[in-house]
């Protein structure tokens, strides 16, 4: 199956962990060996942010056995696996961004730095210092707030921090996205020298051409489960993509017809919107269109999506609404103006978790149930909810069922479904499907071609260009916070080339 | 999907049920304590004046609660309206009172808001330093002594005119609170500020509509504790905003405010807080014993709350999986 | 995006610290000097005498130990205003341990310490093991802290007496110079708790992202009692410090023992303001001698105490908040 084998340094049998009723991993079972670079690879949800979480001690295992370097391995926390010798960069771990980029590198490992109780800190900031230089990144004012770098430098402060624990296994979750090409070679250096030294690589991203090239063997997984692992010398990059979706990307799943096609008049209107994370930004929206916005994690398109709705501030530039020439300067306003948005984060900023259904989508459709004397009636509100539950198919015992106790897909349709069920012109969806299982993303699909050809214009924002491929006539692609290229869905989208200008 | 979903279990119906628990409780407590001496006519209109401030005073407060946010400073703006209503009733004529009270009230709401939702300082910080300087503003103005006002005021204390203006006023607000945007948006802001904020919610506008309308309720319990007194005394209103928060605790609204805030969690705490009071009074315990019951009711009625609240989510997740 | 990482500014390289922070101290200092020196002329050349800056430090001692206490305690983010009542048992346990008992300064610093740590631990317990949030617990607290000291002093007067007064004994530690060579140890050792060792690196990493502090392996339930622990030391402090300035500390009920911390509230979000110029232990002091300079001002300018003094300390607490959320952009409840 995989070309070279060295020893096995890291196992995991049998993994299993569940999130309420869905699979996030079901019986996973993973081998990596000394000196290899190892792909991992999925969909959003296929398991695989879980599967490096229980791995790294974020995440508690429901069952299974894990054994690290020979040794049984069972981490309580991120210090049990680095004790381990194990290093990670996920996501969801971070920096502390009130303390010192120094001490964020050994924070909870300091006893080495303790002499009669207290630390010495100029031991620990040169020690610090060296790992920076030792690695080849450029160096950082080790006393400076973490809070006040940049992204960037946060991820290789990240990096760092997990490269200082010398690991015999190094996991990376998506980190590539956030660094620049000259600290993305030295990272693919670093991996060059781990292998050379006889240690293991884990690495995740969303970039399959640049995991063929820089990994050795690649796992695909999907719906929890890993469906295979091929090495990278007789794969291509589409193969892993087939056998990451299982199945073919056309058909049913996605719109079928490849020519844009929306009517002539002009809804909404971008001029030279410019705030700190996009710079002049300015587009047209025509009724039926659907309009996809791409980029890397520093891009700004999720900032631009606020800015659409006026949640965020912009420094220059407007958004009009053609019809009445009006200029969007508060939520409140374009939704009187008949826009309707969902945020990326469906569970920080669009749902209230722990509410009714019933008060999640009485929230946006507050307009529609109020009567004389600002009454708002509770059987109107209950009407309300239930059109949402029946015409969407949400699975739930009723209206007053908490959001938190939903799955992820039957909020997301509760999310939209309240959107929807209103007579909106214009829709900024930012993320829709993000963390939905196939099926429910095939029945948002399936929504918005609907929406579509009633005549809704849409702005959607994604990080999965699939979906964009699949669903959007015109596509903006961002760079640094620059539009960078727009083409229509009659040139022929393909990922390659999208992706090739996003870097 | 499991049939059991619909039935509701011991922790969703217990919700609803513990404010009226609690009530029953302390009115047993204090029938075995104090016996008979309860139920005499007089000691009942004497709790439903103990009542009446608290469910006013929660009110205009529960829009400040329910968005999560706290007003330390209603119990020294009852005694800065009052005053500068009372002052006014002197200068300018007696009609002067009401208005001058409320809208100081109003005013200082306002101030308080704009103070939380523009300037970002946190509402127990901008509250607690307003009730500090307000308290420090009346020992000034009365120079520590209490003085009489117009003894038309003394009318408002009798129960036949209290009694239907409270009624209309809660009425009032009970509709606010439960059955316009005011109220469902403060609830939203409670639960989710971002979201709030997101799904269009002029976040800031609210936060100072909430707190105007817990300082105009101050400004009106001002009126009617001068009216109780007959004149005005810097003492007046200490410790009245710890009893509202407490009414509304006791009743069940949560710390964090959000969806769970019932107006009807109120007026059952409130109602409670004035049997606890009269039924500690009749029981001879001492002020400072009852400074320490109060603190250890509110503290267990907090946990309670959060307990209770936590176990019902719990057990809604649980049941999905 | 190569444009990112050209703000890794070479210069800014760890020296010690950077070039800004010096250049901000130096400012600020001569802010504060320019600010003396008008408050010396408004009042006459009555401000800037060596006999009334040592009144003005003694007068700070106190609330700088609150303060530091606060640097502690707050910094976690937990904002527990029982710290008042606290004090104020602390103060009187210590009294009567070194006058009833006899136990002098001995009595004084194991009561007084003694006491305010317990009653910190205890809540910060409580707050962990409740999950209520820590200022509505703290106002619980107060209540509870409150009638406790106040029922011992409902006793006293039964007794036809008062609560314990230090009349003659142990009153050096009140006056200069020791409150002075009190507050400069205090000041070293908090600056070294909170600047160089694993429970001062613990209880900032909770108050900036509990979350990300727990994944990464700390554990902080632990880190959040001994930043109490630490934090009840400096509380007990400075009411030892109090009790042996004034003799006899009052209890007060109704929640006036918030009251008597509002001067130090106050200094604590002003230091938090200058954390850009100053270490937050250092700017603790200098935070604690400003506003005790301002009453000071406002003493000496004839403002009555007790009223008018009183607003202005409500307007400062508020200020010194607004200044402290500059350019703040999360929730605020």
């Amino acid at each position: 199956m995989t070309a070279q084998k060295g020893e096995v340094v890291f196992k995991a049998e049998h993994m299993k962990k569940y999130f309420g009723a869905t699979h996030a991993n079901d019986d996973v079972t993973i081998e990596l060996y000394r000196g290899e670079a190892r792909g991992l690879i999925g969909e959003n949800g296929s398991g695989k942010s879980t599967l490096i979480s229980m791995i790294a001690g974020i995440a508690q295992k429901d069952s299974g056995t894990m054994t690290m370097n020979g040794g049984v391995f069972e981490p309580q926390n991120s210090i049990d696996a680095s004790r381990h010798k194990i290093g990670t960069v996920v996501q969801e771990l971070g920096l502390v961004d009130g303390l010192p980029v120094g001490m964020n590198i050994f924070l909870g490992r300091t006893e080495q730095f303790k002499k009669g109780g207290v630390l010495n800190m100029r031991r620990l900031y040169r020690e610090a210092e060296e790992q920076f230089s030792k690695w080849n990144f450029p160096p950082m004012p080790m006393r400076r707030m973490t809070g006040d770098l940049t992204v960037e430098e946060k991820k290789i402060v990240e990096l760092v921090r997990a490269l200082s624990i010398d690991p015999d296994l190094l996991i990376l979750d998506e980190i590539t996205q956030a660094l620049s090409l000259n600290n993305r070679r030295i990272l693919f250096d670093i991996i060059e020298q781990l292998k050379a030294a006889n240690k293991a690589v884990m690495m995740v991203t969303h970039d399959v051409e640049e995991m063929v090239d820089v990994t050795d063997n690649i796992t695909i997984m999907r719906d929890g489960e890993i469906v295979d692992t091929k090495s990278c010398d007789d794969v291509t990059a589409d193969d892993v993509k087939r056998l990451m979706v299982g199945r073919d990307l056309k058909g049913a799943y996605y719109r079928e017809d490849q020519q844009e096609s929306y009517g002539d008049e002009v809804v909404l209107k971008v001029e030279n919107l410019s705030s700190d994370h996009f710079q002049d930004v300015s587009f047209e929206l025509h009724k039926g269109e659907i309009l996809g916005v791409c980029g890397l994690s520093d891009a700004g398109i999720h900032e631009l999506a606020e800015a659409l709705f006026a949640v965020r501030d912009v420094t220059r530039g407007r958004v009009v609404y053609t019809k009445s020439n009006d200029k969007i300067q508060s939520p409140r306003q374009a939704m009187g103006l008949k826009m309707g948005y969902v945020p990326k984060d469906r569970d920080k900023q669009a749902l209230m978790v722990n509410d009714s259904i019933e008060d999640n989508v009485a929230l946006p459709t507050v307009e529609l149930i109020r009567g004389k004397l600002g009454f708002l009636s509770p059987k109107k509100r209950k009407e309300l909810a239930g059109k949402v539950i029946a015409e969407f198919e949400v699975k739930t015992s009723g209206g007053g069922q908490l959001l938190s106790s939903l799955s992820g897909g039957n909020r997301q349709k509760v999310n939209l479904g309240r959107w929807m069920i209103q007579d909106k012109e214009i829709l900024i969806l930012d993320c829709p499907t993000r963390g939905v299982d196939v099926g429910v993303k095939s029945y948002i699909y399936h929504r918005m071609t609907e929406a579509k050809q009633a005549g809704v214009s849409m702005v959607v924002v994604s990080d999965e260009l699939p979906e964009l491929i699949g669903m959007v006539d015109t596509l903006i692609i961002m760079k640094a916070g620059k539009v960078e290229q727009v083409s229509k869905r009659s040139s022929g989208f393909t990922e390659e080339a999208i992706i090739e200008v996003m870097l | 999907m499991n049939k059991s979903l619909g039935k509701r279990d011991f922790w969703t119906s217990f919700q609803h049920i513990f404010p009226f628990l609690g009530l029953i409780v302390i009115i047993i407590v204090f029938s075995i304590i104090a016996g008979d001496k309860i139920w005499t006519p007089t000691n009942f209109v004497g709790i439903i004046a103990l009542m009446i401030p608290l469910c006013i005073g929660g009110s205009g407060m529960i829009f400040v609660a329910a968005q999560g946010s706290t007003d330390m400073s209603q119990g020294a703006l009852v005694a800065f309206a009052g005053t500068l209503g009372g002052i006014a009733s002197i200068y300018i004529g007696f009609w002067a009172f009401v208005p001058v009270s409320v809208g100081t009230g109003i005013l200082i709401g306002i101030f308080n808001g704009v103070m939380v939702s523009k300037c970002k300082v946190s509402s127990l910080m901008v509250t607690l330093s307003m009730l500090i300087t307000l308290r420090a503003i009346v020992a000034f103005v009365t120079n520590g002594q209490a003085f009489f006002v117009d003894q038309q005021i003394l009318e408002l204390n009798k129960m036949e005119i209290k009694l239907p203006i409270f009624i209309c006023v809660v009425a009032l607000m009970w509709y606010l609170f439960e059955y316009t945007k005011l109220g469902f948006f403060s609830k939203c802001i409670g639960e989710n500020q971002t979201v709030g904020k997101f799904a269009g919610i002029p976040v800031d506008r609210y936060k100072i509509a909430a707190f105007a309308l817990s300082g105009a309720m101050a400004g009106l319990v001002g009126v009617f504790t001068v009216g109780s007194i007959g004149g005005i005394s810097p003492q007046m209103g200490s410790f009245f905003e710890l009893q509202v928060m407490i009414s509304m605790f006791v009743g069940g609204i949560p710390v964090t405010g959000g969806a769970t805030s019932r107006f009807y969690k109120l007026v059952v705490g409130a109602l409670m807080l004035a049997f606890l009071q009269n039924g500690l009074t009749i029981s001879q315990v001492g002020a400072e014993a009852s400074e320490l019951i109060q603190g250890l009711i509110l503290i267990c009625v907090v946990f309670f709350t959060l307990f209770v609240r936590n176990k019902f989510i719990q057990r809604q997740m649980a049941k999905e999986a | 995006m190569n444009a990112k990482s050209e703000n890794l500014n070479p210069d800014l390289q760890a020296k010690g610290k950077s070039a800004g922070q010096y250049k901000m101290t130096i400012i600020t200092i001569a802010i504060i000097a320019v600010l003396f020196i008008i408050l010396n002329v408004i009042t006459g050349s009555r401000f800037l005498t060596g006999s009334n800056m040592l009144t003005v430090l003694t007068n700070s001692v106190v609330p700088a130990f609150v303060v530091l206490g606060f640097c502690f305690i707050f910094t976690m983010g937990i904002t527990d205003l029982s710290v008042g009542a606290i004090m104020i048992l602390a103060s009187n346990i210590g009294g009567i341990l070194a006058v009833e008992v006899g136990l002098g300064y001995f009595g004084l610093f194991v009561g007084g310490i003694g006491t305010a740590v317990l009653l910190q631990l205890l809540n910060m317990k409580l707050m962990l093991a409740s999950k209520i949030p820590p200022w509505i617990l703290g106002i619980g607290m107060t209540m509870v802290y409150e009638a406790i000291a106040s029922i011992y002093n409902a006793y006293m007067i039964g007794q036809a007496t008062q609560v314990v007064s230090l009349e003659t004994q142990c009153r050096e530690l009140g006056q200069a110079p020791w409150n002075i060579i009190v507050l400069a140890a205090g000041l070293i050792i908090a600056y070294l708790i909170y600047n160089r060792t694993n429970i001062g690196f613990g209880l900032r990493a909770v108050g900036s992202n509990r979350e990300v502090t727990k994944m990464m392996g700390i554990n902080v339930n632990k880190a959040i009692l001994l930043a109490g622990l630490v934090g009840g030391i400096f509380l007990g402090l400075a009411a030892i410090i109090n009790s042996s300035y004034s003799g006899r500390v009052m209890p007060t009920t109704g929640l006036n023992s918030i009251g008597n911390i509002f001067t130090p509230l106050a200094a604590f979000l002003l230091a938090s303001a200058l954390q850009k110029a100053f270490n937050l232990t250092i700017g603790a002091i200098v935070a604690a001698f400003l506003i005790t300079a301002l009453f000071n001002v406002l003493t000496l300018m004839g403002v009555p105490s007790g009223t008018m003094q009183r607003v202005v300390m409500g307007a400062s607490v508020l200020i010194c908040g607004i200044i402290s959320q500059r350019g703040f952009k999360g929730v605020v409840k």
